[in-house]
């Protein structure tokens, strides 16, 4: 019988604040984060983003961290987050010395060759230019990240747009599951940047107002920052350290949707595919399911293929659903993780946070979360992750 | 894990010549420090219409994904997973220098679109429309080992019955710029394009069976050592490539070892990049599979292996803090 | 007209790469999208980076472009009347 995968530490950083205290009292009072630019150096001031309000230089004072990662936020934002994990799930040097570090990024350091790519570019190599250059490759950032953090076994950077969290969560498990280790710090961290601000708008999906998930008239994403760990663990090891169990991960799924590299197909078979396969897993009908956090980005697209999927598994009795990106912005490689966090949250504090900002449904019926933070009994949440390039993942947290 | 792994196929695109291996008996040996794949014809295998808005790394990556699908038994597979260090960096670079010529406005979205390094992941099951666990690893040079990692992980503990498994990195300016400053004594850096598909089962064409596939972060060297012992009767597969700074963790665990083992390269011939570990594991495949290994791919002055070894370690090391260990053994010793 | 519409043919066919084709091979009245040469809607952001690229014509909303792109005389025609460059 595999081993059971549990949650024994959380840790994170976004819009709505550092740490997992600060999460939970924005998402309880329904304060969005999302707001004007500030630390990035853009001249898109017009799209609201989530961002982590602190500069690098307050981050790496905070950490003591010097260079390089002091230029690098995505590893600031990482540190912040994982340092939380570990210390909550109580883990000693000993224990990190046999565990896994597995982090999802696709900016990795790109906030940081952005700001250095002309000068080294146009003045070539032989001139012994700048080193920041070197610092772009996401498993730079992982690496930066795990060693500010504590010496673990081994480590990799899981990198599929805005599932990488999602499925770093899910190596991890197979890892315990499969008795390679018993303890995994799993999660992702990106830091906004020009480069997929500007990307973003290219393709013409951002919202020049908060965005609206799941609304009617929804236009478009909010971006956002952060970073999340979760530490999972097997269940036997738990006990043995006398950890306090927060969740289990009872249910995972990866699924491509295989239809374009950034629009959903209309039916959603990715998500569905990925929702079904999760729930199998877990060994739970759709009846069994309380929530779902959803994707939901606040794109026409998106969140129409995401309701699309759920209403071929529920029909007409959809769960309790909302996205929490307008209040955080959308996290891209770390939303796994963050709403991760978010899930876990939800079932220990039995509470459903509100779909902010939404006033009209887009189809009978199709009415999320609102009013206020639903407070009832809470025992098994869906996390939806999906990607660019149809990376779809599903996770299932429960009591 | 009660299942076992076979390497069902394999293709590569490299320095050498394409989705073949003439490399075995007539390699080719290159003396300038930047070299780029020879490009395969990709008719046949992609349209001019799917063509156009490839990069030359996702033209590769197809390529190389499309033959061994098609050398394999299986027809769609469970599972897609990639490595790739740097990601499309083409695009990623045409994209930045846009950004610095004509500030945030009037920027391509298909270049945004195509760099993201699961891309070539997701291009792939576009294509084959195959709706399978797809996943991309982006670990510096133990990307390829990553996505193996998981693909071997998964197979073995029978979450799925087969997968391609491939690694894909390309040489740009931007990374001839960060070559030159993070790895400045390394005189050989190619582009790699590396596809295989795994399976549970063995078969008619099965190539050879991966045993053990490790990560490993900042080990002891000496502990390196104790997980050693058990290669003993084993060649190893080495990722020396003539420079001190890459080849001095390998000489440690060389001398750290209780034993002289024999040993081979495969960096001299294929080049170096972050997917290059891709290539050694698809030279190691090749030399069970022949029961043969090629005379260049011996360490000067070391003991020259025997045709047909029975098994291949590989061991690869990224800066000489993120390492991997690789067991591959024959099929004719597999047994049952 | 005749100068801008080939003029628009070879920058079509640059910015979007289609590498097998000459101007002379795309009809100016022909449909850009569907059938005809094929294009999707990744196409169709492309088109908007051109036309502000080379013509200083900004479309804030995609949706605007379905009937300028519906072919290559459509798109010269919108480009004469509101270019800014």
């Amino acid at each position: 019988m595999a081993e059971r995968v549990v949650v024994t530490g959380l840790g994170i950083v976004s819009a709505l604040g550092a740490g997992v205290d600060a999460t939970f009292r924005s998402l309880i009072n329904g304060e969005s984060g999302v707001g004007d630019v500030v630390h990035l150096d853009t001249a898109h001031d017009e799209f609201p983003v989530g961002e982590v309000a602190m500069s690098n230089q307050e981050m790496a004072q905070l950490l003591g961290v010097g260079y390089p990662s002091d230029g690098l936020r995505t590893v600031l934002l990482g540190i912040m987050a994982a340092r939380e994990a570990v210390a909550s799930a109580g883990l000693t040097a000993d224990d990190v010395g046999r565990s896994a570090f597995i982090s999802g990024t696709t900016v990795g350091g790109m906030d940081n060759t952005e700001r250095h790519f002309s000068d080294a570019y146009d003045s070539g190599a032989e001139s012994g230019s700048s080193p920041e250059l070197a610092y772009n490759d996401c498993g730079c950032s992982t690496r930066l990240i795990a060693e500010a953090t504590g010496d673990f076994l081994m480590m990799t950077t899981t990198s599929t747009a805005c599932s990488s969290a999602a499925n770093a969560i899910i190596l991890g498990a197979n890892m315990i599951k499969a008795g390679v280790v018993d303890i995994a710090v799993v999660g992702g961290s990106e830091a906004l940047t020009r480069f997929h601000l500007n990307g973003f708008n290219t393709l013409m999906i951002l919202d020049r107002e908060r965005c609206r998930p799941f609304d009617r008239d929804r236009t478009g994403i909010n971006l956002g920052e952060g970073a999340a760990y979760i530490v999972l663990e097997s269940e036997r090891s738990a006990k043995s350290r006398g950890a306090d169990v927060l969740a289990a991960l009872t249910g995972y799924a990866n699924s491509c949707d295989a239809f374009h590299q950034t629009a959903s197909s209309e039916n959603g078979e990715g998500a569905y595919l990925a929702m079904c396969k999760a729930m199998d897993m877990a060994g739970l009908t759709p009846g069994d399911i309380d929530y779902v956090n959803a994707h939901g980005t606040g794109t026409p697209n998106n969140d129409a293929t995401e309701l699309a999927a759920m209403r071929r598994i529920w029909n007409d009795s959809l769960p309790c659903f909302s996205s929490t990106k307008a209040f955080t912005g959308h996290t891209t490689s770390a939303s796994g993780s963050i709403e991760a966090v978010i899930c876990v949250l939800s079932l220990i504090h039995d509470f459903m946070p509100e779909n902010i900002g939404w006033v009209n449904p887009i189809a009978e019926g199709a009415v999320p979360v609102t009013g206020a933070a639903a407070r009832r009994r809470v025992r098994n949440v869906i996390n939806n992750s999906f990607g660019f390039g149809g990376n779809d993942s599903t996770l299932i947290f429960s009591k | 894990m009660a299942e076992r792994c076979f390497v069902d196929s394999l293709a590569q695109i490299s320095c050498q010549k394409p989705l073949c291996d003439e490399w075995f008996d007539t390699p080719c040996f290159y003396t300038d420090r930047y070299v780029r794949s020879v490009e395969p014809d990709v008719k046949g295998i992609i349209s001019a219409s799917e063509a156009r808005r490839m990069s030359r790394i996702l033209k590769r990556a197809v390529c190389t994904s499309v033959s061994a699908l098609r050398a394999s038994s299986v027809d769609m597979p469970d599972a897609v997973i990639t490595g790739t260090g740097a990601g499309c960096m083409e695009n990623s670079e045409k994209f930045l220098v846009d950004l610095g010529r004509f500030g945030e406005q009037c920027l391509k979205p298909t270049l945004f679109m195509q760099s993201t390094h699961n891309t070539i992941s997701s291009l792939i099951a576009i294509m084959m429309k195959c709706h399978g666990y797809n996943n991309t690893y982006s670990h510096k040079g133990i990307s390829f080992d990553s996505a193996l990692f998981d693909a071997w992980l998964q197979i073995r503990s029978g979450m799925i019955g087969n997968a391609l498994v491939g690694s894909h990195d390309e040489v740009t300016p931007f990374m001839e710029l960060v070559m030159r400053r993070t790895h400045p004594d390394c005189r050989f850096v190619t582009e790699a394009s590396v596809s295989a598909v795994l399976t549970r089962s063995r078969g008619e064409n099965t190539v050879c069976e991966v045993e053990d596939v490790k990560l490993l972060h900042k080990p002891d060297i000496s502990a390196l050592a104790d997980l050693f012992e058990e290669d003993r009767d084993r060649v190893l597969m080495l990722g020396v490539n003539g420079s001190e700074s890459n080849d001095a963790p390998y000489m440690s665990l060389l001398d750290g070892l209780r034993y002289r083992p024999l040993v081979l390269r495969y960096r001299n011939l294929f080049g170096d990049c972050f997917s290059a570990s891709a290539l050694g594991f698809y030279a190691s495949c090749r030399i069970l599979e022949r029961e043969s290994v090629p005379a260049f791919m011996h360490l000067p002055g070391a003991e020259h292996v025997s045709a047909g070894p029975e098994s291949v370690t590989l061991v690869n090391h990224s800066d000489g803090i993120d390492w991997s260990i690789v067991r591959l053994k024959r099929v004719a010793s597999c047994g049952g | 007209m005749d100068n801008l519409i080939l003029q628009l043919k070879q920058q079509i066919i640059e910015a979007l790469n289609l590498e097998d084709l000459t101007p002379a091979d795309i009809d100016a009245e022909a449909p850009l999208f569907g059938e005809g040469l094929g294009l999707d809607s990744i196409d169709a952001l492309e088109l908007i980076v051109l036309l502000e690229r080379e013509y200083g014509i900004r479309l804030s909303n995609p949706a605007e472009g379905k009937e300028i792109f519906r072919s290559v005389a459509s798109i010269a025609s919108y480009v004469a009347d509101n270019r800014k460059k």
